[in-house]
């Protein structure tokens, strides 16, 4: 009797020994990202006052690097974290809040749910449209996976005397798809240098670093926060191209050096991105 | 819903064994309900305004427990609702559904259990599944489970499922599939000779495994990780002895962010009981001990496994200020608590004696050395750090001395008279970066006069004291009763000492409540101070907030 209940022990813990994968090193994964049309949307909501989100910022990094720059950042200050004078902190003046972030973080519930945090190309999961920095990669990858049903095509003239910028923007639908189509056109700004909390010594100085270097900064959203309907409605035709122009004066705190045109496609309905690009101001 | 039809349908397909009169006569329902409400209002003093409410003026979390039994079987389900969920709890929560549908029939040697259920092994270091109201918590398993008990003092655990994650339904190639098995046996029990031994042994183990296929694009992750545990429970005498060690293969995850080293913890626990004297000792050491069924997730969700804690948890106000959480990427504690009750018609126990507590728990870091000359400590992707098993880490996580005298004057008039220190890493704990641990020394007054049988009168007087964080608090608190039926209480917190003058305010409350039998309903007005709030090293934050908050609770 005593025999048979070894056995069932034995037979069990057999189980789930046997479920065990030990990872021998490296542990970083070694694909090719490189070959692929398809661009992803990662929008980083994030604010000065928010110490966890140097971290995101340095994953979106990475991950632009790991994905063969085929990851496209937006870096959206909004928020209880993004308020200028944050618990009337002096250091943290600065008010990188744009009208088109705070529409999108009131919309999509970013902020509220704590920052860091992040879009994907838009795209709504079990648990909504959020996604914790943690998922990014996993998010990205999936995505990755698709062709681009729509490649966008950007081209800059930047006027250094008006500094008037005059941005073309060129969207040619690879495949049939239905449904309103909007382009959304914003300027991002790298290397600005302002105070951010930070709790990783890995990163900067703690608690606070003065000389944080923001990147991909949203300046504004030229064409609105939902920006303009390229087809209204109806079906699109694949290889039918769209193209729209704007004009967008600079103000002094835009360095045009360091700004970037980001473009992108999305479906009316549901949000989702079909496409992004991102270009220099100055190429 | 789909789950409650099928179960409903389970309960009618055997309630054709049963005789007609029978099933009226032996049917039973319990059930227990709760509902919390709160209504914002704007507090300018706070920081609260009517543009940050944004017309959200309402929470609303409730629940209802319902359980049905007919001799050995039994089913039951819970409703939630959370409408919005009240301010602190996660806004995953938001929504209403049916999240606990089960289904259990026990004989004399077996229970099978289909739906979602509540489990665990030992004292939870490789599985434990629980739901904590006031957190919002809950990582029930839905799935099956088998318990057999094949003789007295041998019993065996089998369970097999997913974890409940908020509302979102499980998916292919989504969050992880739990299996687990536990076995425990009673030396006593089992074997005859020794039945009438002074030595009482209980001896324990278990495995557990998650499945999540890989779907990290940056890491190779480990499809399975397991865990083991082994435990026993002595007792000698006057004194009782109990370990448990537990094992978890490499897991990156989130939490870890992505180390591959194995995880192991340590519990052990000494008691010495006698009349009058109760000792109590912990030791516990905790190096990468998260397991949750997803790597990705970071908030209080799908853990398996359950930490436990080791420091004094406080109920009184300001007590209650710095509260520990667990941390499960390591620590290494002790604690050590000792009752005395000093005899009645002594000359300091007086006619009816005196209690007196003491309790000292201290928890360190572990000690992290790099695990190789390229890597940072804690670097992803790496096998993270190495540890020395016996050595603490130079950072004080939380220290705790907690001296407690309880003691009744007369039949009229008792009180109790607290001391506690706390010494508290509010940069680890709450995330304050670069702030210095808080030192704080509180003192708390507790006494209660009876009127008459029915009709007392309890008033707390409390004091924090310390020159981190917000400064010194002083609190208040009144509450007259009149038993059985009603409570009436106000209670004010003030932050006297805040450096910031437009800081030092008061958090005033007013609440009253009613009692019929089972059921419950109190009211409560006032300010909530922003903090947090933990169960078993557990913790949510809470905001500020402003208003009325109503709760109404029953069972039948």
């Amino acid at each position: 009797m005593k025999t048979k209940y070894i056995i069932i022990v034995l037979f069990l813990f057999a189980f789930i020994i046997n479920s065990c994968d030990k990872v021998s090193p490296p542990f970083v994964e070694g694909r090719d990202y490189c070959s692929g049309n398809k661009k992803v949307l990662l929008e980083d909501y994030t604010g000065h006052g928010c110490n966890n989100c140097p971290e995101a910022a340095v994953i979106a990094h990475d991950l632009q690097d790991f994905f063969c720059e085929r990851v496209v950042i937006i870096g959206v200050h909004a928020g209880y974290f993004a308020q200028p004078y944050l618990n009337g902190d002096s250091l943290l003046s600065a008010d990188f809040n744009t009208e088109a972030g705070t529409t999108w973080d009131n919309y999509f519930g970013v902020s509220a749910q704590g920052n860091p945090n992040g879009l994907i190309d838009r795209v709504k999961g079990p648990s909504g449209y959020v996604i914790s920095k943690d998922s990014w990669a996993k998010v990205i990858d999936t995505l990755l996976q698709n062709n681009a049903k729509a490649m966008i095509t950007i081209n800059n003239e930047f006027n250094i005397d008006t500094k008037i910028l005059t941005t073309s923007v060129q969207t040619k639908f690879t495949e049939d798809v239905s449904g309103n189509y909007k382009l959304i056109v914003c300027i991002t700004q790298d290397n600005i240098i302002a105070p951010q909390l930070n709790k990783n010594e890995e990163i900067g100085p703690t608690p606070m670093d003065i000389n944080y270097v923001h990147n991909h900064v949203l300046r504004k959203a030229i064409n609105g926060a939902w920006g303009e309907s390229l087809n209204g409605s109806g079906t699109v035709s694949a290889n039918t191209s769209y193209d729209k122009t704007y004009t967008q004066e600079f103000v002094d705190d835009w360095i045009p050096k360091n700004c970037h045109i980001v473009a992108f496609v999305y479906h009316e309905d549901t949000k989702t991105v079909l496409q992004a690009e991102e270009l220099g101001v100055l190429e | 819903m789909k789950r409650l039809i099928t179960i409903l349908i389970f309960a009618l397909l055997i309630t054709p064994f049963v005789k007609g009169q029978d099933f009226l006569s032996k049917s039973q329902v319990h059930g227990s309900f709760e509902l919390d409400g709160m209504y914002y209002q704007a507090d300018d003093a706070l920081g609260i305004t009517d543009s940050l409410i944004n017309g959200n003026v309402f929470g609303f979390n409730g629940f209802a427990d319902i359980i049905y039994s007919l001799g050995n079987f039994s089913a039951g389900f819970r409703y939630e609702a959370y409408l919005p969920p009240i301010a602190g709890f996660d806004r995953n929560l938001e929504g209403q559904g049916f999240p606990y549908l089960w289904a259990t029939y026990t004989t004399e040697k077996f229970s099978f259990t289909v739906g979602n259920f509540y489990e665990q092994f030992g004292n939870g270091l490789t599985l434990r599944t629980y739901q904590e109201w006031s957190l919002g918590y809950d990582n029930s398993i839905n799935g099956a489970r088998v318990i057999y008990e094949p003789t007295r003092g041998l019993i065996f655990k089998g369970v097999y499922g997913t974890q409940r994650y908020f509302w979102a339904p499980f998916e292919k190639n989504g969050r992880g599939i739990v299996k687990g098995f536990d076995g425990e046996i009673n030396l006593n029990d089992v074997f005859g000779s020794m039945a009438d031994s002074k030595i009482r042994l209980i001896l324990g183990g278990s495995a557990v495994s998650k499945y999540q296929s890989d779907q990290n694009p940056m890491y190779k992750m480990p499809q399975n990780v397991a865990s083991f545990a082994g435990r026993f429970n002595l007792g000698i005498g006057k004194f009782n002895f109990t370990s448990e060690y537990a094992y978890k293969i490499n897991d990156p995850s989130a939490v870890n962010s992505y180390i591959y080293k194995p995880g192991d913890a340590l519990v052990f626990t000494g008691s010495y009981s006698t009349k009058g004297l109760g000792i109590f000792a912990m030791f516990k050491r905790i190096d990468n001990m998260s397991y949750k069924s997803d790597e990705a997730v970071l908030s209080n969700a799908l853990d398996i496994n359950f930490l436990p804690p080791i420091v004094e948890p406080h109920t009184y106000m300001l007590a209650a200020m710095y509260p520990y959480a667990t941390q499960p990427n390591g620590e290494m504690g002790f604690q050590l608590q000792i009752n005395y009750k000093i005899p009645k018609k002594s000359k300091l126990g007086g006619k009816y004696g005196m209690g007196i507590s003491v309790n000292y728990s201290q928890i360190n870091d572990i000690a992290r050395e790099k695990a190789n000359d390229t890597a940072y400590i804690g670097q992803s992707g790496t096998m993270g750090w190495t540890s020395d098993f016996f050595k603490f880490g130079d950072q004080i996580f939380n220290r705790d001395l907690t001296i407690e005298i309880d003691k009744k004057f007369n039949r009229r008039f008792k009180s109790i008279f607290k001391y506690i220190y706390q010494d508290y890493n509010i940069a680890t704990i709450l995330g304050h970066t670069g702030e210095p641990n808080v030192k704080a020394n509180i003192a708390i007054v507790d006494m209660t006069w009876k009127f008459t049988s029915k009709k007392s009168i309890r008033w707390e007087l409390q004091g924090l004291w310390t020159s981190e964080d917000k400064g010194d608090w002083a609190a208040a608190l009144v509450e007259y009763t009149i038993s059985p039926h009603w409570f009436f209480t106000i209670a004010d917190q003030y932050n006297y000492g805040n450096k910031h003058s437009y800081e030092q305010l008061h958090y005033y409350t007013g609440s009253f409540g009613y009692t019929l039998k089972t059921t419950r309903f109190a009211l409560t007005y006032g300010r909530q101070r922003e903090g947090v709030v933990c169960v078993g090293g557990v913790c949510r934050q809470v905001p500020a907030s402003s208003g009325f908050y109503v709760t109404i609770s029953s069972s039948f």
